[in-house]
């Protein structure tokens, strides 16, 4: 059932209340350079797009101060399908320096569910300000799926460079395919579309006390439709380019954010995924381009040097959450000359699968847990970094495929110390 | 002259016979008072031996920091360490009670003076605990935030946040247990005070050098991470 608190919270400024087919919703939060161009590229997606279809566009401010709300409103000056909310967001996500995204997402994503609920829309898209790359075709790519072909869950797919996106090649893709056997490369894309059930299903989720962190919000969105039993594709969208606002958190931060988010679900539904083996394709809509070949410019070094500090002064800390064979190997690995530093792809998964299991029964704080995988993350790009710098597109796709194959292969020892955590003693 | 010893005797043997009907009862009572405080504390071993297994109380203890307990505990185990201290608690506390029996002027004081003890004690104790757990953590957080900034003396740091924690919580339990005076309060201030000023001096003189490369570095990161075609997300 919606929030009450939610919708008494939330304001609606609309001239129309007639039913539509596609909701687009758009969040933002101080995003006054770019909201101007989402509205106007949005609005000509779906009138072009769709021109038989009737829309209505969403906008979802986090609270924004530096005239992100009125430049909105200018830009969808003389549009009646065109409407405006506000959403409670707690006060922290807004004061932290190291938050990630829009504050209150989880909250804004709601608030779009329930007006695409009123409005009986057939598809409901969410779409983030905050990308300069997001072109008309962005909305269709989405919602088409979902309105001629049936599907309930439409995840993005982004064009990349090779070494973008390290945590998403090295962690994210790999952990939630294994985790949910199905091979979503973006899990945690800031752009998503889905049907009218899948909207009910969501609004039916009691909201618990606690929940995932707002960062967290797109990956319970992504697994939600993987656990429920829905349809799921992926469309290719292109290019994703983020306005260059605020300077980025650190690395850990968003290392632990993201991370902690997946562990979040992972243990809500630990039920689901301890069933599944193996991983099959997702349906996918589109054509992925090929990136431009630009040289390789990033300097492995700080990273490897990152890792051997870690390996020094974390290794009491890294006791309690890997077993000594794993720790022999990243001592083996600490010794590797920079021309020959190489993260075995098993290594990696059994240390993330370490971590996790780790994160669940709470050996250390689990903020400091997931900082502490720092350094071995930074170890793991440096080698794949160093891997693929000389690779083509299709030579860098089997190097995720065989990360992803090993994840798979030792999904089966994770479970086994899931369910017998008592076995477990690094 | 026989009658008069005979007497004498008498008197002695009835003033023996007097102070040992008086004295009987008392020994006899801490008998069973120490008996019962035997009784009383084998169970409460077991009881808390038992309490302190259930909740995995050892490797608690070591994940909270605190293994060097298990290396001062019998069989390295801190639970058999508390349950032993409480046995000999409640035995020493039965031992002084019995002796009270005894209409002892003393023991009765002591016992008195240690109840109203005890409670400093549990406070000393309590901050002990507390503040070794605080400086653990905080000790982690910043090792693992300076290894991330890719501080090199990142245990340096880590370790003179710990004893600083450390010191503070020394001084509040002595204080606590009223001992030592100003003395303690003097220590900790100039202990504190030259912690404190060592670890400035590190960073601000002696490590000069060192800050102004990871300053360097990290602007130099900006500069790179404008050019390289890296983001993490």
């Amino acid at each position: 059932m919606p929030d009450p608190a939610i919708e008494e919270h939330a304001k609606r400024q609309t001239e129309s209340s007639d039913d539509c087919d596609i909701v687009a919703g758009i969040l933002s939060y101080n995003n006054s350079e770019t909201i101007a161009g989402v509205i106007g590229a949005v609005q000509e997606g779906l009138s072009t797009c769709f021109p038989g279809r009737r829309s209505l566009l969403v906008h979802a401010d986090g609270g924004s101060k530096d005239g992100t709300q009125d430049l909105a409103l200018e830009a969808a000056a003389g549009t009646k399908n065109f409407l405006q909310i506000s959403f409670p967001i707690d006060s922290v996500q807004k004061l932290s320096p190291e938050y990630l995204g829009v504050p209150g997402k989880t909250s804004a994503i709601n608030e779009i569910c329930i007006v695409a609920d009123e409005r009986k829309a057939a598809a409901c898209v969410v779409l983030d300000s905050n990308v300069r790359s997001l072109t008309r075709e962005w909305p269709a790519a989405l919602a088409r799926p979902i309105l001629e072909n049936e599907f309930d869950f439409v995840s993005p797919c982004y064009l990349r460079h090779k070494f973008d996106g390290a945590i998403f090649s090295g962690i994210v893709y790999p952990f939630t395919r294994a985790l949910y056997g199905k091979r979503i490369l973006q899990p945690m894309g800031g752009e998503f579309a889905f049907s009218a059930r899948l909207v009910r299903h969501f609004l039916q989720q009691p909201r618990r006390n606690g929940d995932a962190p707002d960062s967290g919000s797109d990956i319970r969105v992504t697994i939600g439709a993987l656990t429920g039993g829905f349809r799921v594709a992926q469309a290719f969208l292109g290019p994703r380019v983020m306005h260059d606002g605020e300077p980025a958190p650190e690395v850990s931060s968003i290392l632990a954010q993201t991370l902690g988010a997946i562990l979040a679900q992972m243990d809500r539904t630990a039920s689901v995924w301890q069933r599944v083996r193996g991983s099959e394709k997702v349906p996918t809509f589109g054509s992925c381009g090929e990136t431009g070949a630009e040289p390789a410019s990033v300097d492995i070094n700080p990273m490897i040097q990152s890792f051997r500090l870690g390996y020094e002064s974390l290794q009491d800390i890294w006791r309690m959450v890997l077993p000594p064979a794993t720790l022999m190997d990243l001592k083996r690995m600490s010794l590797q000359t920079a021309g020959t530093f190489r993260f075995d792809d098993f290594l990696w998964a059994r240390t993330v699968y370490g971590f996790a299991l780790a994160w669940r029964i709470r050996t250390i704080d689990r903020d400091h847990l997931l900082k502490a995988l720092t350094p071995l993350y930074l170890g793991w790009v440096a080698s794949y970094i160093r891997a693929v710098s000389d690779a083509d597109s299709k030579q860098t796709q089997a190097a995720i495929e065989a990360l992803c194959t090993a994840f798979e292969i030792e999904k089966s020892n994770f479970i086994s110390q899931w369910r017998w955590p008592d076995r477990f003693n690094p | 002259m026989r009658d008069a010893v005979n007497e004498v005797l008498s008197q002695v043997a009835a003033r023996v016979a007097g102070a040992l009907t008086n004295f009987l009862p008392g020994i006899l009572a801490l008998f069973i008072i120490l008996g019962l405080a035997i009784v009383f504390a084998l169970i409460l071993r077991v009881i808390v031996r038992r309490a302190l297994e259930r909740i995995h109380f050892d490797s608690r203890m070591d994940r909270w920091g605190l293994s060097a307990v298990a290396e001062w505990s019998p069989q390295k185990s801190p639970s058999l360490l508390a349950a032993r201290g409480a046995f000999l608690t409640v035995m020493l506390i039965g031992a002084l009670v019995g002796l009270s029996a005894l209409d002892a002027t003393l023991p009765s004081v002591f016992i008195v003076q240690l109840f109203h003890y005890f409670p400093h004690v549990a406070a000393a104790a309590f901050i002990l605990f507390v503040g070794v757990i605080v400086s653990r953590v905080l000790a982690r957080g910043v090792l693992i935030s300076a290894v991330n900034m890719q501080i090199q003396s990142a245990r340096l740091l880590s370790l003179g946040v710990k004893w600083l924690v450390i010191v503070l919580t020394l001084a509040m339990a002595l204080d606590h247990l009223r001992l030592g005076g100003m003395v303690v309060q003097l220590s900790f201030a100039i202990l504190f005070g030259g912690i404190v000023l060592a670890l400035a001096l590190a960073v601000g003189l002696g490590s000069k050098e060192m800050v102004s490369r990871a300053w360097e570095r990290q602007g130099d990161k900006l500069e790179r991470s404008a050019e390289e075609h890296f983001h993490h997300l």
